[in-house]
């Protein structure tokens, strides 16, 4: 892992110079606010919307405090999914076209370095993001509709979470293997809707699947129970492991 | 001792050979020229050399003792540097540094003293997005030679510089030679013959010769005497007598300003010089030239 610790400062200060770090989170809260916002006021909402007769009356039931950080769940799992690959498309196939990540590789810096150092940065940015946006749809929450369970708001904030460093280390995979940025943002999106949609055809065999951490953090958020994740959990950390090695191939092809 | 010697190197791209069973070495602390037309496998070596690119087939030799991860020990410029523009000069300068192995404290110093030579003191604290291409070229220069290393890569230094950058650039390389060995690519000889104390001449993927540069010029051609005069009587009637004197071949160019070829240089200069005072002719230019590099270059390429 030589030249890791200097990879991982340049990330960092690329991240933070480049904005990443500024709108990234900016996307969760707003994403994250918003939810609970818009469950709490539709009535009024649609009531100011017009276009309705004199006498009208809505009636909406306040859904749960946990279905509401659910919803804004399933808002994370698509937009916020989006923002995410958009952001790290490009992380290394730009490097490769503009010619930076020769200027890096021709120093003595070992490939896995070079890889870990995106990783690393960007599980942070994510994971920042992610709890700004779920912290303040949590906030919100409590103070608009009611007191969520705490235990099965941390313990499915922890297994998306799992989900999207997930996602965040398939974009690195394929933009390390891929020319076109917006080719690996594809992937990225389309694996996680191929894993969902397997998840859902065969939901009793393949629970084991990464897209099982996010359909466990959603029903325990909205059942309070929750299914078996420990598999999930685990089949994840060893995909994330496999993806990187194959990230690092991914560059070794270059040269050859 | 060479530092690398390459045996039969050879790297195709799908169909095409960019570069076929490629031999040379490299030895140590001179500036050797990497010269040959566009599309020569110049800068297909010089990946392979710098480690970017793995030769298809043929190896490299290192010399003994060396680190086997050559970078380590060797610096490189590409053809079109990157570098990354949210960088300020001086971050790009302590970055490579420290990628390169070099303390904080090092590398600091490094910096100030390469930033120096390289005139970029006051706009080291500028984003390197905004430097001009010849900052950028001079920065990659600075960079590539931040750890010492016992080899140099430069990939076209100079081609895409003005008559000032290219200057710049070129004195560097004259003061870094003492301490290092120097491979550039070029396809412009005049570049070359400046700096450079060695030549492998390229072409079409292969290697036509390497050789000393100063062997090269003396095996290049013949000398031959330049000659002008002043336009007059007396001139043209000395020019018409000359062939009179014995070892001249041939005379060729105009009536006032000539060559006149021969294979025994030092005899026919006195001769040409006394006659010309004898005669009371009026001399405006009188030397000793060779057959320039440059038209060995075009005659080799052609041939090959």
């Amino acid at each position: 892992m030589i030249g890791f610790n200097i990879l991982l400062h340049k990330e960092w200060r690329e991240a933070l110079r480049s904005g990443k770090f500024i709108w990234l989170p900016a996307v969760f809260l707003l994403l994250g606010l918003a939810q609970p916002l818009t469950a709490k006021f539709m009535p009024d909402i649609l009531a100011s919307a017009g276009n309705l007769p004199e006498g009208t009356i809505i009636q909406i039931p306040i859904p749960k405090p946990g279905e509401v950080i659910a919803q804004t769940l399933s808002q994370f799992g698509t937009v916020g999914l989006l923002a995410i690959c958009l952001a790290f498309m490009g992380t290394i196939s730009a490097e490769r076209r503009n010619g930076t990540a020769a200027w890096v590789l021709v120093k003595p810096v070992s490939l896995f370095a070079y890889v870990a150092s995106k990783w690393v940065v960007q599980c942070f940015i994510v994971g920042f993001s992610f709890g700004l946006g779920f912290g303040g749809a949590w906030y919100y929450t409590y103070l608009l509709i009611g007191p969520p369970d705490t235990q099965a708001v941390l313990i499915s904030a922890i297994l998306y979470f799992c989900w999207l460093m997930f996602i965040c280390t398939v974009t690195i995979t394929a933009s390390a293997w891929l020319r076109s940025p917006a080719a690996a943002a594809f992937v990225a999106l389309g694996s996680s809707t191929v894993l969902q949609l397997l998840l859902g055809l065969f939901e009793d065999k393949l629970s084991w699947l990464p897209s099982g951490l996010n359909a466990a953090a959603m029903s325990t958020l909205t059942i309070g129970e929750s299914p078996p994740w420990v598999g999930s959990i685990f089949v994840t950390i060893m995909f994330v492991a496999a993806l990187m090695l194959v990230s690092v191939r991914g560059l070794r092809k270059m040269k050859g | 001792m060479n530092l690398i010697t390459a045996e039969g190197l050879s790297r195709s791209y799908g169909n095409t050979e960019a570069l076929s069973k490629a031999s040379f070495a490299i030895g140590e602390q001179r500036c050797i020229a990497l010269l040959g037309p566009n599309g020569a496998g110049k800068t297909t070596t010089l990946s392979i050399l710098a480690g970017l690119l793995e030769p298809t087939s043929g190896k490299l030799v290192m010399q003994a003792g060396l680190s086997t991860d050559r970078r380590h020990w060797m610096g490189f410029l590409p053809q079109h540097p990157a570098f990354f523009g949210w960088m300020t000069g001086r971050e790009t300068m302590i970055t490579a540094g420290r990628l390169c192995g070099l303390t904080a404290k090092e590398a600091a110093k490094r910096s100030e003293e390469l930033l120096e030579t390289a005139g970029l003191v006051e706009a080291a604290n500028r984003r390197v997005s905004g430097y001009s291409g010849g900052m950028k070229q001079r920065l990659g220069l600075a960079q590539a030679v931040i750890h010492r290393p016992r080899l140099l890569l430069l990939d076209e230094p100079v081609s895409a510089l003005d008559p000032i950058g290219r200057r710049d650039v070129l004195t560097m390389l004259d003061a870094w030679k003492r301490e290092m060995t120097i491979v550039l690519s070029t396809h412009v000889l005049h570049d070359a013959e400046q700096v450079c104390d060695e030549l492998i001449l390229m072409n079409r993927g292969q290697v036509v010769m390497q050789g000393q540069m100063d062997e090269l010029r003396r095996s290049a051609g013949q000398p031959f005497l330049r000659v002008a005069v002043e336009e007059n009587e007396a001139s043209s009637l000395w020019v018409e007598g000359l062939n009179r004197i014995p070892g001249i071949l041939k005379i060729d160019g105009g009536k006032f300003d000539f060559h006149i070829h021969t294979d025994k240089i030092d005899s026919v200069r006195e001769k040409v010089l006394r006659s010309a005072l004898n005669e009371g002719v009026k001399l405006l230019a009188f030397e000793v030239s060779r057959t320039s590099l440059e038209q060995w270059f075009v005659e080799a390429v052609q041939q090959a």
